[in-house]
């Protein structure tokens, strides 16, 4: 296209309606409430004050001024002095609004991040670009995609209701609308999102302990409070009963699953004897690949090597672990967790 | 053909200069399709235009290699980065749960007892983030002071190693301990000494060897040559009847030698470099060859060095380099081209390179010691803020450059002193960061773009802006 050539030429062609302005407009067309307060709160600027001197800052020390300041005073109760945000949400035209999650005041407010992690460093500076160059595909100057007919179906036919209904989906049974392939650019050169953890524990049923052994195994390997799951149905077969704990998840994200996926690839799945890798039948098509691992397995986890003893050895479980991408297919999501560092063997699902 | 096609027809047409010929061909191409070939939409796929049947120029083409060395370990901090990781971790030692003791130790054992005598040292669990109690009276105190090395890396390491080293026993006096009440026999549990970690810094970047694959660890490291003109670049060879992808195998095996285990990267070029001859040259097949187009393919060292001693392409030297160090070998225009194939974090200063790269001559300020730095961003000309003779230094460095106008990327009344003088001198347009920036001109002449509302208007800008 084009666009390609652009830039330069763009500038060129938009230089020429530059001048100075005729119209003298001042500048403050739009005002903003906070903007003009604020000038009329703060007319000089902290910067503007010499810094501390070095003795001062030396020896400073915050518990003794603290200590100082309380001696031989009643202080009041901790509540009086701290703000505490309201409890519950009362709609956006209440007085009084909850501070942002990121406030460390808010009751929503979560520390992190701690650390910068590894894996995502090289992803960053290795396994996208490589990605990028991996899976480019070229279009020459002037090339139009081919049009894409709406996938979804009118409603035909002459009934009143047929108007404004949203479209039908696609034709035949199980048949669901596939994600779109976008063209691939650096935007949405694939990366990991989220990692689920799962582990399913049946006999929780008659003894809640294997329940309580899974959530720990899992908090200790995720960093993340794991949550419980009933069985929804009696399934006969598998020994189900409606309404039971059955199973315990937990999900990761950034950080935490930056770390979790680079402990699975360089501690424990190099140590398994004989790992095949996952299965290349995994993949739902959406860019989420799962597998599955034995007990044994699990407590080759060096969270759970710390302190082995603590755990019952015929209760801990296996787990299955989901990793979620936004890659918009198999081929994608595997080729990412392949440079990340995990094989895959058997047929390939495409 | 939408609104956007027209705008840039229209700005193309208008730019003067003629436009490269595949991209002419469409856009007169467009015309006729808007206005006769109906049938042209039914084509679901454009074919691009045949080149002519005859032609009478070309180009050379080369292939040519950019052998990298990924980061082997991970990147040096920012002092501000690892003090955020600091504060966050002393935050969350505020709000976790208290630790589960009993979960990973057994009550009376000796582990246990370490375990007391540390954590009265050091108050909390955690062995890397001081003497600091998340819990009682005085947890507010979370902030370190000035100059302390808590938050330094080397320091957490040294504190994580001096933890698995020691039983915590070691400054007690010996009478003093808890245990000592009974005849219990005080074994003395001696732990082993762990190894230290390897050294980020190693002999090669000590010694500034070019050569060594071992140096520079945390960047990414790019093959260089110097070929029979003593010019530095990228390994290349003039392409024969083989695909890039083979081409690129070559070109390695006859510069480096086979003494490299490699991997190339995809079967498409990553950049291209194009030098114009001054003069055509006549080739074999009766054609007009204006130059020489390199293109690029992408090459990942696993294990081995380069070897020029066997090599067919006359090369005289190698160096592994990172890419600020690759500008300063090669030649300008040669840098232009291959700049943006070298992947790298962005650090900062986005808006000059995004200015530069459109093709506008930046005129700037900064702090004396970031000079360089910006100078490397490809800027026209670079002052310290702080003489007050920057004006004029300004002033005279846009004496014969088309002037745009101001963008001030901080908009407080400091940052808006400096460029007040210049903006009453020239006028133009100006852009600032908030709506109504303190100390500006009454008489302002020009229009105020606000950039304060660019995040939410535009959907990819604010992800990034808001790091989502």
């Amino acid at each position: 296209m084009a666009l390609r050539e652009l830039p330069f030429r763009t500038v060129s062609g938009l230089c020429r309606e530059v001048r100075p302005a005729v119209h003298a407009v001042r500048p403050s067309l739009r005002r903003n409430a906070s903007a003009g307060a604020l000038q009329e709160v703060e007319d000089s600027s902290s910067f503007a004050v010499p810094p501390p001197s070095k003795d001062l800052v030396q020896n400073f020390d915050p518990i003794a001024r603290s200590r100082l300041r309380r001696q031989g005073k009643k202080q009041l109760p901790a509540s009086r002095y701290q703000y505490r945000p309201p409890k519950y949400y009362r709609g956006p035209l209440h007085p009084h609004q909850p501070p942002p999650a990121s406030d460390p005041v808010s009751r929503e407010f979560q520390p992190g991040p701690f650390s910068l992690p590894r894996l995502e460093q090289t992803y960053q500076s290795t396994i996208a670009a490589d990605i990028l160059t991996l899976t480019y595909q070229h279009y020459p100057p002037g090339y139009r995609p081919p049009k894409v007919e709406n996938r979804l179906r009118q409603w035909s036919g002459d009934s009143p209701y047929f108007k404004n209904r949203p479209l039908r989906g696609p034709r035949g049974r199980g048949e669901e609308l596939r994600l779109l392939n976008e063209p691939r650019t650096f935007r949405n050169v694939p990366k990991i999102t989220k990692i689920t953890v799962h582990s399913m524990v049946p006999e929780a049923q008659e003894n809640s302990a294997y329940l309580h052994v899974a959530g720990m195994i899992l908090q200790a390997v995720s960093n993340v409070r794991a949550t419980a799951h009933k069985a929804r149905h009696n399934v006969v077969g598998w020994g189900l009963r409606e309404g039971k704990y059955v199973a315990v998840t937990s999900h990761m994200e950034r950080e935490d699953a930056h770390h979790f996926l680079a402990k699975l690839v360089d501690v424990v799945l190099p140590r398994i004897k004989e790992w095949k890798g996952v299965p290349g039948s995994s993949g739902d098509g959406a860019g989420n690949m799962s597998f599955g691992l034995t007990p044994a397995q699990v407590t080759l986890f060096p969270e759970i090597e710390v302190n082995y003893d603590a755990y019952p050895p015929k209760m801990i479980p296996g787990m299955h672990i989901t990793i979620h991408t936004d890659a918009t297919n198999n081929k994608d999501a595997r080729l990412l967790l392949q440079a990340i560092g995990l094989p895959f063997y058997g047929k390939l699902n495409d | 053909m939408n609104a956007g096609h027209q705008t840039t027809r229209r700005l193309a047409a208008k730019a003067g200069k003629p436009i490269c010929r595949s991209c002419r061909d469409t856009l007169s191409r467009n015309y006729a399709s808007a206005a006769a070939v109906q049938t042209e939409d039914q084509v679901a796929q454009h074919i691009p235009p045949v080149a002519q049947t005859s032609p009478q120029t070309a180009y050379g083409v080369n292939a040519g290699v950019v052998l990298s060395r990924p980061p082997q370990i991970t990147r040096d901090l920012h002092p501000f980065e690892s003090a955020f990781f600091l504060y966050q971790r002393r935050l969350n030692e505020r709000s976790a749960l208290p630790f589960t003791r009993y979960f990973y130790y057994k009550d009376r054992t000796p582990a246990d007892r370490e375990w007391k005598r540390k954590i009265k040292q050091r108050l909390t669990p955690a062995r890397d983030i001081g003497r600091y109690k998340g819990y009682g009276e005085e947890a507010w105190n979370d902030e370190v002071l000035v100059g302390a090395k808590e938050s330094d890396f080397n320091w957490q390491v040294e504190r994580l190693l001096e933890d698995a080293e020691t039983t915590g026993a070691e400054d007690q006096p010996p009478g003093s301990s808890e245990t000592t009440s009974s005849a219990v026999t005080q074994k003395k549990v001696e732990h082993e000494a762990v190894e230290r970690p390897m050294s980020r810094i190693t002999e090669a970047d000590k010694k500034n060897d070019f050569k060594s694959l071992n140096r520079a660890l945390q960047r990414t490291l790019y093959l260089l040559v110097k070929d029979k003109e003593g010019r530095w670049m990228f390994p290349q060879d003039r392409l024969q009847k083989e695909t890039l992808k083979e081409a690129a195998h070559r070109v390695l095996e006859y510069s480096a030698g086979v003494n490299m285990n490699t991997w190339v990267v995809g079967n498409v070029p990553i950049g291209h470099y194009q030098q114009d001859y001054t003069k055509s040259l006549k080739t074999d097949a009766g054609l007009n060859e204006l130059g020489l187009k390199t293109f690029f393919m992408k090459i990942r060292i696993m294990a081995g060095q380069a070897n020029l001693k066997e090599n067919q392409l006359g090369l005289k030297d190698f160096k592994w380099l990172a890419k600020e160090e690759i500008q300063k070998e090669v030649e300008q225009d040669y840098w232009r081209s291959i700049k943006n194939m070298l992947a790298e974090r962005s650090v900062g200063a986005v808006a000059v390179q995004l200015a530069v790269a459109s093709g506008v001559n930046v005129v700037t300020v900064c702090s004396a010691k970031n000079i360089d730095k910006v100078k490397a961003l490809g800027v026209h000309a670079v002052f310290n803020y702080n003489p007050p003779s920057v004006t004029d230094g300004i002033l005279s460095a846009l004496k014969g450059i088309e002037y745009l106008g101001v963008a001030d990327g901080i908009s407080t009344a400091d940052s808006a002193a400096g460029w007040t003088l210049v903006y009453k001198a020239l006028g133009g347009r100006l852009s600032g960061v908030q709506p109504n920036p303190p100390g500006i001109l009454e008489d302002a002449q020009g229009e105020l773009l606000w950039a304060d509302n660019t995040p939410s208007r535009d959907r990819d800008i604010g992800e990034a802006v808001r790091g989502r």
